[in-house]
């Protein structure tokens, strides 16, 4: 069993919706947090190359660089509470 | 009975703590051997890491909730949106705006294709003189400077660079939109529009009455930068759902901005080309010759935190400059005063000048200070107001749009009142008087750039820093006033009072087209007062010899006059000579057992 389809259906959760991506198309925002959900970013930074070179290691590092990434917009989702006026998942907030 | 999973225990939140439960967990559960969960495994570093990832994680909750509570918050920003949860709408940075004038330069006409230049707004200028930017703003999209005229044209220059959002609106209502600033944006200098349409700011929601109203509100952000905030139907029309919401914002560097020279000291180049008729871009500083009208002035830093904190629960909620309390709170803004008093003068008999608020200010000395100019050499003329910086300060309250209409502001200018220092010491062997001499005056130099009463200056201040410093044994000083000095040495002085009395109404001219009725005439009468034979009438000082700081007055430490026995004093500190400050080395104590021991009990009790 190759590898895509071991991971087939599992990173669903990071699809956005449609919806909001319409409703955004058009802005020209500066400064903006920075990523770190996408291409791995924590993992890729803190953990040796040699261990991603594993593809199937890597693939599993996704999730743990996403679960971090998602444990650090806590922080983020804390500040929002200040913010009163802007939607619960505004995501625009450093 | 806890679960399996609950392996960590809710007080170990360091990486170290967190790394060895979840090892010996895993070596529990696995039966395996330490040596399979070391760091050098590649599940060991998996583990090492991810209890590094939530260290990391535990200190930024902390930290995040920390900053939430107003008197927990240290980060600038958290302190901003705190102040703004209790109405205070913190002060961001003010870009320091001047004028500038500019015209084709004489003999380039014939190598110049066309016409005439094409500048569009928004050109950015360097100034040579601090290496900052500036951006010029025209009334119109673009100028054209024609190669045959003669004239300037003129123009506002700001420092800073304006920068642009773009945002999509919602459609729904009191839509927010928080917006992140590398840097700080300006104050003032912040424009919304909404398909292309200006919108206009209002301080509160309830301003923009109406569905019609195409208003917002922008304030110093929550969480940083600033908030855009829309109405609701009620108060103020809504973005529709798509409609592009576009923020433009001066982003600049405070007080930094400023340039404390004269006009023909100031020089400028182009960064951004000009265009020629044929769209070729042109090399402005090539065919233009720039001047400067008004240096840039009035750039102020963001506000102080530890002032946002003392200043959130106190703001004014009316918004309208009417009182001196307003003033005081608006004027608090731009950092680069070290003194406001505003007042007014409603419990007198006069009341021709009640609507009058009269602003008293020092700007801060401190901020005019370059590397070769301390508090006793910087000219006396800057410890006031000049005639460009008091214009900026009337231009920014009209501009504000805030101040009542029946409202007036008059400035009153300080009277600069000079004093003498002089110091006695007794000081001990093996210390070098021009040591001790430079100490003594960057303490005082520091003490009196920070000292913010306005009562009397104490003696006993000075005293206590200078026996502070090492090598000092034992001080006195007093002050010499000049004003004093000056009447013992005529005999005289001149005591100013002023009459109220009732007049026949009459129209008096006021400041460009104003007018106004005058009902009652001021007179100043001035009382000539004669001193007796040794008489000393202690003008500026009290029974102890202190400064006594009058209302209006100013005392600053500076020569330039002679006492009762002729005695010329330096305006600035000159050695061997008496002067604004003089040192005198009375006596060299000896370095004993007793006297080490006894400098070491007086600074433990001090």
């Amino acid at each position: 069993m190759d590898l895509e389809q071991i991971t087939e259906d599992l990173f669903k959760y990071k699809k956005k919706s449609l919806y909001k991506i319409a409703r955004t198309a058009g802005e020209e925002r500066l400064n903006t947090p920075f990523p770190y959900a996408e291409n791995n970013e924590i993992v890729r930074r803190t953990i040796s190359p040699y261990i991603l070179r594993n593809p199937v290691v890597e693939k599993f590092l996704q999730f743990i660089n996403d679960h971090t990434a998602l444990m650090y917009k806590a922080t983020t989702w804390i500040r929002l509470k200040r913010v009163y006026t802007v939607d619960k998942d505004y995501e625009y907030i450093k | 009975m806890p679960s399996k999973q609950s392996f960590l225990s809710k007080i170990a939140i360091s990486s170290d703590q967190i790394f060895v439960e979840t090892k010996t967990y895993l070596q529990r559960v696995y039966n395996k051997a330490s040596s399979q969960f070391s760091s050098a495994s590649p599940f060991g570093q998996l583990v090492k890491v991810l209890s590094n990832y939530y260290e990391h994680l535990f200190y930024y909750l902390e930290d995040a909730q920390a900053e939430n509570h107003p008197y927990t918050a240290s980060s600038i920003e958290a302190i901003y949106g705190n102040a703004q949860l209790a109405g205070h709408n913190p002060t961001r940075s003010i870009a320091a705006m001047g004028e500038i004038r500019f015209k084709f330069k004489p003999g380039k006409e014939s190598v110049f294709p066309g016409p005439y230049i094409i500048l569009t707004d928004g050109i950015k200028l360097k100034c040579n003189n601090n290496n900052l930017i500036y951006t010029l703003k025209f009334n119109s999209d673009q100028v054209r400077i024609s190669k045959n005229s003669t004239e300037f044209t003129y123009s506002m220059i700001y420092q800073g660079i304006f920068e642009s959002q773009k945002l999509i609106g919602t459609g729904r209502l009191m839509q927010t939109f928080n917006l992140n600033i590398n840097g700080t944006a300006d104050h003032v200098n912040v424009k919304v529009f909404v398909n292309g349409k200006l919108w206009k700011q209002y301080e509160s929601l309830y301003d923009m009455a109406g569905n019609e109203t195409e208003g917002c509100m922008v304030r110093t952000g929550l969480a940083g930068g600033i908030d855009i905030i829309f109405g609701n139907t009620y108060f103020g029309k809504v973005p529709e759902n798509g409609s592009i919401i576009e923020v433009q914002y001066l982003v600049n560097a405070g007080s930094l901005g400023t340039i404390n020279s004269n006009s023909g000291d100031i020089t400028f180049e182009f960064m951004d080309t000009g265009l020629a008729v044929t769209g070729d871009e042109i090399d402005l500083n090539d065919y233009m010759i720039l001047d400067v009208v008004t240096p840039p002035r009035l750039g102020s830093d963001r506000e102080d935190y530890n002032f946002t904190k003392f200043i959130a629960p106190l703001a004014s909620k009316s918004f309208v400059l009417a009182g001196p309390v307003n003033y005081e709170h608006f004027l608090s803004r731009y950092n680069a005063f070290s003194y406001i008093d505003a007042f007014n003068t409603v419990d007198d008999d006069y009341l021709d000048d009640d609507n009058v608020t009269y602003l008293f200010l020092l700007p801060d000395v401190s901020k005019k200070l370059t590397t070769d100019v301390d508090y006793f050499t910087i000219p006396a003329n800057e410890f006031t107001l000049d005639s460009i910086e008091k214009n900026g300060i009337k231009r920014a309250i009209r501009e504000s749009g805030k101040q009542a209409t029946t409202s007036e502001i008059q400035f009153v200018d300080p009277e600069i009142k000079k004093y003498a220092i002089n110091i006695v010491l007794r000081y001990f062997e093996g210390y070098d008087k021009d040591a001790l001499n430079i100490d003594i005056r960057t303490k005082l130099n520091d003490y009196f750039l920070s000292v913010k009463r306005r009562d009397r200056i104490p003696k006993s201040d000075i005293i206590a820093l200078i026996e502070g410093i090492e090598g000092i044994d034992s001080v006195n000083i007093y002050f010499v006033s000049e004003e004093n000095e000056t009447a013992i040495k005529n005999g005289y002085y001149i005591k100013k009072s002023y009459k109220i009395q009732p007049t026949t109404p009459f129209l008096q001219e006021g400041e460009g087209t104003k007018k106004r009725f005058i009902f009652f005439n001021k007179e100043l009468i001035e009382t000539k007062i004669n001193l007796k034979e040794n008489e000393d009438p202690m003008l500026g000082l009290d029974e102890f010899g202190d400064i006594i700081i009058g209302s209006n007055e100013l005392p600053v430490i500076r020569g330039g006059w002679s006492d009762r026995y002729n005695t010329y004093y330096q305006e600035y500190p000159t050695k061997g000579q008496p002067s604004s400050l003089s040192v005198y080395f009375k006596e060299k104590i000896e370095q004993t057992l007793t006297t080490q021991v006894q400098t070491a009990n007086r600074k433990k009790l001090g």
